[in-house]
């Protein structure tokens, strides 16, 4: 019976775990960039070290998202020559980028900080 | 290449080009012999309308994929319509010296209708759009 529970919990955590991860990646991409310019590759190893590997993403989607913003104006890339040869594009946030990563952390992210949200995100429940 | 063409969109151009000429020259054949006309006809434009489809959705997708446009089926249908109105125009005026051309005006206009609905939030740039991008999927 309790076997039966774990497994309906684990379930109903993955799939909010699901939805909820849906919309981080560029919240993630976002902060890769904010650290310093780079490369699809660091992005990518950023955000899997970073997220504790619970956020992976394809190189794929990643130049497909990080193109869409690069049209949007939200960042842009440099050329440089990598270690071993060819040319890799650096990308990194543009003004634009930046003063929208700064609006969201401020609505979104911040507001998780205060005392009293803090106290019930860490502590054991009640019941 | 621009933001919402990559060479795919030429490609399919290039298929839907060739797939066009070979229908018209199945039906000029086929008005040769009366006796397999109609049977020519069903099988070649049966075969076009399937290599046409495949051909859209092929290159379509590769196009989405190489280039950033989120509704890449407007750029598609859009080939589609101007490439089979030209040549159809074409060859019923010059190679078969058809007089009515009504038929074929009479598919462009209903079709050219629903291409028009098709691609108007792309060309109005409506709210749900920001630089061709619908805002939904931005994020996403």
């Amino acid at each position: 019976m309790n076997t039966k529970k774990s497994e309906f919990q684990e379930e109903l955590l993955e799939a909010w775990e699901a939805s909820y991860k849906k919309g981080q990646l560029t919240l993630w991409l976002f902060l890769a960039l904010k650290e310093k310019e780079k490369y699809v590759g660091e992005i990518r190893a950023f955000i899997e070290e970073q997220s504790q590997g619970t956020i992976i993403c394809e190189e794929q989607s990643l130049y497909r998202t990080l193109r869409k913003f690069r049209n949007l104006e939200m960042v842009d890339f440099n050329e440089q020559e990598g270690n071993k040869g060819p040319m890799r594009k650096y990308y990194y946030l543009t003004a634009l980028g930046e003063a929208i990563l700064e609006q969201f952390i401020e609505r979104n992210i911040k507001l998780f900080f205060n005392e009293n949200l803090q106290e019930l995100l860490f502590s054991k429940s009640i019941s | 290449m621009s933001k919402y063409i990559s060479k795919y969109f030429w490609l399919f151009c290039l298929a839907a080009i060739t797939l066009t000429m070979l229908l018209y020259g199945a039906i000029y054949w086929a008005m040769q012999r009366p006796a397999d006309r109609n049977i020519v006809f069903l099988i070649a434009s049966s075969a076009y309308a399937v290599a046409m489809f495949f051909s859209g959705w092929h290159f379509g997708k590769q196009n989405g994929i190489h280039s950033d446009v989120s509704d890449n089926g407007i750029f598609i249908h859009s080939a589609s319509y101007i490439i089979w109105g030209t040549i159809s125009l074409a060859w019923m005026t010059l190679a078969f010296d058809v007089v009515n051309i009504a038929p074929v005006l009479s598919v462009l206009f209903f079709w050219g209708i629903g291409l028009f609905f098709h691609i108007l939030p792309f060309i109005k740039g409506n709210d749900d759009r920001m630089n061709g991008y619908v805002k939904e999927e931005i994020f996403e």
